[in-house]
């Protein structure tokens, strides 16, 4: 597909394209669209979010949900706490165009090619924190292990 | 973005390796409810990494399907 040029400049996707002084969020021509108006550069990394045992995930609610809501959310992060004093899991469902980019277990190593990581689909990825585990579904690497873990979420636009 | 040897590689022995913890059973470090967790998860990993990937070539998969076939 080509690009679109305005005043020689590529839309990009970040900048704004305005019609009678509103900014567009799509542009159609024929009733295809031409363009859409990202809420970030694609490839942009956005959260490094890393987790110990026994967390409640607290920090990515108050943290990044307030920060980034329904922009990169489908909906808030929820909790969910397991048989009593077994784990906590957090539910994280991305919009279309973000994903988990990176995921590492201390244990199993890291997942850094980004697929099968994206949760734009509806299927959420459910991290997980015990009291001498960690980790996250969704990945190409084990989804629980010994030691910590590390997720990063950016923007890929696609 | 493709999944290189080294990865494959990578995926390859955590997948050997979580067999053998699995096998090894609950370490004592563990409480019983976590354990279930655990193994429920990596089982399930464990499910996908052989039902949803295609990067296997030579790899001897048959530790990871015999498991599987017991669990």
């Amino acid at each position: 597909m080509g690009s679109i040029y305005f005043n020689g400049s590529e839309l990009t996707g970040v900048h704004d394209v305005n019609f009678n002084g509103t900014a567009m969020d799509n542009v159609y021509l024929n009733g295809s669209k031409l363009w859409t108006r990202h809420p970030y550069t694609p490839g942009t990394h956005l959260i490094t979010f890393g987790w110990g045992y026994d967390s409640n995930f607290s920090t990515m609610i108050t943290t990044h949900w307030g920060t980034y809501g329904t922009v990169m959310f489908k909906q808030q992060p929820y909790t969910h706490s397991g048989s009593p004093g077994s784990d906590y899991r957090i539910y994280i469902n991305l919009q279309p165009g973000f994903n988990f980019s990176y995921y590492n277990q201390t244990e199993h190593g890291t997942d850094s090619d980004g697929q099968g990581t994206s949760t734009g689909s509806g299927q959420s990825t459910v991290l997980y924190s015990g009291g001498s585990v960690t980790g996250a579904t969704g990945f190409s690497i084990a989804s629980s292990g010994n030691g910590g873990s590390t997720i990063k979420i950016g923007y890929s636009g696609e | 973005m493709a999944v290189d040897a080294v990865e494959i590689a990578q995926y390859y022995t955590s997948m050997c390796n979580v067999v053998d913890n699995l096998n090894a059973g609950k370490p004592e470090s563990m409480g019983n409810n976590e354990w279930v967790v655990h193994r429920e998860r990596n089982v399930a990993w464990l499910q996908s990494m052989v039902n949803t990937q295609n990067h296997w070539s030579e790899e001897e998969m048959e530790i990871v399907t015999n498991f599987l076939a017991l669990e």
